[in-house]
């Protein structure tokens, strides 16, 4: 791929050249002075080679964006109204391997009918638990090919994911028709799947996690236990509600409103359009019906309880590890909203301020890998802002949470340099689209026009400064934080008293 | 191949009495044809690019042929204090943070017991910037008191969090004693005093010792021209200059040595945990394929383990380019003497049977499908291949294996499988680590029962 220049990064290289070889002539007078400060650097041999930290950083940085071009696929449908996608494989074509995943929309936490929560993940494990007879053979046969399915919900759709073999496409494409488009949904099967969809919410706290299961995993739903209830939670849990109310009449219910050839996608990476067609037409072609994409849930604004600005978690880790998340969630707009693109930025440019944090006053107190992110996560319904922090010094929370309240605050005041405007709209351009097959099922699940990333490029590169602090001002209320600490209930116990 | 042909013949078979249709007839491929160049850059540096352009990113895994076990005595975690020492003073400047963020350039450093990797990802039109992070790493100012100081922060600080975790630190006592006798025999993280005693004089002289051309290996794998980037990598990297030889350590193996035990209480564990290893030959070894599908069969019997009191059997390989290990973890569902002696035996009664009992067709098939299937998946990320050749180029100097792998795992057969099993899962060869919950010392019964 040649690299191009501008007129002006051609006339800044010619000058950096000049500027480099004055920067050798600099450098032999600058070693005696070099020398002088020898107490502060090393006392060893030096390494040899160009002194590239003279370079002007700036003047290496290519001034283009990366592309949000579709990536190549062919596209077509079947006569059932099956979306299909099948994606270029490029260099990778040689390898040996298939991706399949068959999305539903529709057919996850907000299609959920209100006296049914977590019913999507029931169903989920039910389709996945196949015919009647076939759970051990399932078993047995993805064991003897190497091949992985797995079926979940999330919060507004279901996917049932394939990887195998490329030469076991056909028979894997079988399966997962049987699963999907013929499935037994047997009673006997509906306790052990309500039991599968409560598992995360019935570990209790003072349980010690498995061998090798990471701590992480139960701190993460202490996090999703705060935000339960609302539009942001996590996959939702089933509770004692949904097996009161669940029968198999109400899982085919479910089942026939979304699991429906015009109702799903196929996308495939390792097979040809040609194979595609003809293994799907064999494998799915039968499937008949009409489903619908409506969701159950309206949108609306939850109002944090007052209560609720801090929620300690005491939670049994092993060795009482000193391990804190603290998760500030506020409101944000929905996706594809008119400010989406603004609160992408916005994100962006918070995570630049408190990777700044992490080099500063709070380094000591991070773990040097992954001790703070932060995230925006949303969707169609709605979006929630995070900033997590991993601490293995419980002692700091206090000063960590601080800072990062007022980073947070400042931001809607602070100035805003041009260099981190930049920065930030680079990462939200990137942001807006995670994966290959991500492009397509977002243009599809919700009827977005084939340019909708090129105009939200568009939109992040419009947006000044100016209307980054409005969107702040407007979205970011302190009054709507909720703060989740998980730690061990020593630990955490001084930290009750933080306040909001 | 012809054994995972057999092989899918016989699964088409169950798959058409499940779902009651014709079968495939598309064959396993043995040859996957990945396509890449090698090249050497005016210094000495090795280059090898893969051209990929079915993704508009970009990774550049830049690697140092060092890690921990060439460490001197009393010199341990050396190698990962200099790689810390050296991405600070790209990480903790506000020269280059905004720029990095505004490149999109993700950047990474591990340290490991033979290497030391920099790999970092980027959108193809940043590949001018990424390398030029790269070449930040050698540049020549060396690293001054504040970057030693902030790389020793973090380190004790890593080390500290990966000693206080129960689970890991269990798991790298193991590996260390598995692997006792050689230079892999301590971690990358080192001891603590050691750390706190290195200077800025041991940060450069490993670095001058071991940071050269020739002890490196950078590989470019993304949506690139080969030209383009050969172009780039010459102007960036091409300019660190040759220095005197590394000193590598004596990385031979030691199999055979004898039957070690650690037992450890640790008040952290609410459960007690038991860890079984044998050493096993390197994966440049004729008997890796072997070594690697018995990892895979040994998993296998972990999971199906019928003994009620062990719970998340785990099972695995580590591989080194010097040295190996087969390894099974499992944590005893209660913290009694009796279940851990319990557990224990299971757990070795498995193995005794992998050692026995022949492996039958279709396990076999299945095992070295799942092998394989490992790799391609491997091969599939542009992060991970890219570790892969470097890794490999600095090892062997050569990379037919990466198109040859697959095909090698298809032809071990079971008496291979058996071979290895008989050569290397012996008494003589094992270690076992068993952590009780609790603080007081191990009581005689304990001691003579485990």
């Amino acid at each position: 791929m040649p690299i191009e220049r501008t007129s002006e990064q051609r006339r800044r290289l010619g000058l950096r050249s000049r500027m480099t070889i004055l920067g050798v002539a600099m450098l032999a007078l600058l070693l005696g002075a070099m020398a002088i400060s020898t107490s502060l650097r090393a006392s060893g041999p030096q390494l040899v080679g160009n002194d590239v930290r003279r370079i002007d950083p700036a003047q290496v940085l290519s001034a283009r964006r990366p592309s949000l071009a579709l990536p190549l696929a062919k596209r077509f449908r079947l006569k059932n109204g099956l979306q299909v996608v099948v994606l270029d494989r490029g260099a990778l074509a040689t390898i040996p391997l298939v991706h399949i995943q068959v999305r539903v929309r529709g057919a996850g936490d907000y299609g959920e009918p209100p006296d049914l929560p977590g019913l999507s993940r029931v169903t989920a494990t039910l389709l996945q638990t196949g015919q009647s007879d076939a759970a051990s053979r399932l078993s047995k046969m993805l064991s003897d090919r190497a091949a992985r399915i797995a079926i979940g919900s999330d919060r507004d759709g279901t996917t049932l994911s394939v990887t195998g073999f490329r030469e076991d496409a056909r028979p894997l494409l079988q399966l997962s028709a049987s699963l999907l488009v013929r499935p037994a949904l047997q009673p006997t099967a509906l306790p052990g799947a309500i039991r599968t969809a409560r598992q995360m919410s019935e570990m209790p706290l003072g349980e010690p996690p498995p061998f090798g299961m990471q701590d992480v995993w139960l701190a993460t739903r202490e996090i999703a236990r705060a935000v339960q209830g609302t539009q942001w939670a996590l996959a939702k849990d089933a509770s004692a509600l949904t097996e009161a109310n669940v029968s198999r009449e109400r899982v085919l219910e479910f089942y026939r409103q979304y699991f429906a050839p015009d109702n799903a996608m196929v996308t495939i990476s390792g097979l040809s359009e040609g194979e595609a067609s003809v293994f799907l037409e064999e494998t799915f072609g039968d499937w008949e019906g009409h489903g619908s994409a409506e969701r159950g849930l309206a949108f609306a604004p939850v109002k944090r309880d007052p209560g609720a600005a801090i929620k300690v978690a005491p939670l049994k880790l092993q060795g009482g590890i000193a391990f804190t998340l603290v998760s500030c969630g506020i409101q944000m707009p929905k996706r594809f909203s008119e400010d989406h693109a603004v609160a992408l930025l916005a994100e962006k440019l918070v995570a630049l301020r408190l990777q700044q944090l992490t080099r500063g006053p709070l380094g000591p107190l991070l773990p040097t890998h992954g001790g703070m992110t932060t995230d925006y996560v949303y969707d169609a319904m709605g979006g929630i802002w995070i900033v997590s922090l991993r601490l293995w010094k419980q002692e700091s929370v206090k000063m960590a949470l601080n800072a990062v309240r007022k980073e947070m605050a400042a931001l809607g005041t602070s100035p805003i340099t041009k260099e981190e405007l930049f920065a930030a709209k680079s990462g939200a351009i990137g942001a807006l689209r995670r994966s290959p097959t991500d492009a397509y099922l977002a243009i599809w699940q919700y009827g977005l026009p084939q340019d909708y990333f090129d105009k939200s490029v568009a939109q992040i590169e419009t947006t000044n400064v100016a209307r980054l602090q409005a969107f702040v001002k407007r979205y970011w209320d302190a009054s709507q934080i909720v703060t989740v600490i998980v730690g061990s209930e020593v630990d955490t116990k001084a930290l009750k008293a933080l306040g909001g | 191949m012809k054994s995972l042909t057999v092989f899918a013949s016989v699964c088409v078979v169950s798959v058409a009495v499940l779902n009651g249709s014709q079968a495939t007839d598309v064959r396993p491929n043995s040859d996957l044809q990945l396509a890449f160049s090698r090249h050497t850059l005016s210094n000495g540096l090795r280059v090898i690019i893969r051209e990929d352009h079915s993704t508009p990113r970009v990774v550049s895994a830049l690697s140092v042929g060092s890690g921990s076990r060439d460490e001197e005595p009393g010199k341990s975690g050396l190698a990962h204090l200099v790689e810390h020492a050296l991405a600070a003073h790209i990480m903790t400047s506000d020269r280059y943070r905004n720029l990095i963020a505004a490149a999109s350039v993700g950047l990474g450093a591990q340290t490991g017991k033979e290497q030391t990797n920099y790999p970092l990802d980027f959108p193809h039109e940043q590949i001018d910037f990424g390398l030029f992070l790269q070449s930040l790493l050698f540049a020549p100012v060396a690293i001054t008191v504040s970057e030693l100081e902030i790389a020793r922060r973090e380190v004790l600080s890593e080390r500290a969090q990966m000693w206080s975790h129960p689970n890991q630190a269990f798991v790298t006592r193991l590996d260390n004693l598995t692997l006792t006798g050689t230079g892999y025999a301590h971690d990358a993280l080192g001891e603590e005093e050691d750390l706190k005693r290195a200077t800025i004089g041991d940060a450069v002289r490993f670095i001058d010792q071991h940071y050269r051309p020739d002890n490196m290996a950078v590989a470019v794998v993304g949506d690139v021209s080969t030209t383009d980037a050969l172009a780039v990598l010459e102007r960036r990297l091409g300019s660190i200059k040759p220095r005197a030889s590394a000193r590598h350590v004596d990385d031979r193996v030691l199999v055979d040595r004898g039957e070690t035990r650690v037992v450890m209480r640790d008040k952290r564990l609410a459960s007690a945990m038991i860890g079984v290893a044998y050493s096993a030959p390197s994966y440049l070894s004729d008997d890796y394929y072997a070594v690697n599908v018995l990892a895979v069969l040994l998993g296998r019997r972990a999971r199906m383990s019928p003994n009620k009191l062990a719970r998340g059997l785990a099972a695995g390989d580590r591989r080194h380019c010097g040295a190996n290990m087969l390894g099974m973890g499992v944590s005893a569902a209660a913290a009694d003497n009796g279940s851990v002696l319990e557990v224990e035996k299971a757990v070795l009664d498995q193995v005794e049977l992998a050692r026995t009992e022949p492996v039958g067709a279709a396990d076999l098939e299945s095992a070295k499908r799942a092998s394989a299937m490992q790799q391609l998946e491997y091969f599939e990320t542009p992060g991970r291949l890219a570790t892969y050749l470097v890794t490999r180029e600095l090892c062997a100097g050569d990379l037919s294996v990466v198109n040859t792998h697959v095909g090698r795992i298809g032809a071990v057969s079971a008496e291979d499988v058996m071979r290895v099993a008989r050569r290397y899962l012996v008494p003589e060869n094992r270690s076992i680590v068993v952590a009780l919950p609790g603080t007081d010392a191990p009581t005689q019964s304990q001691k003579g029962g485990l």
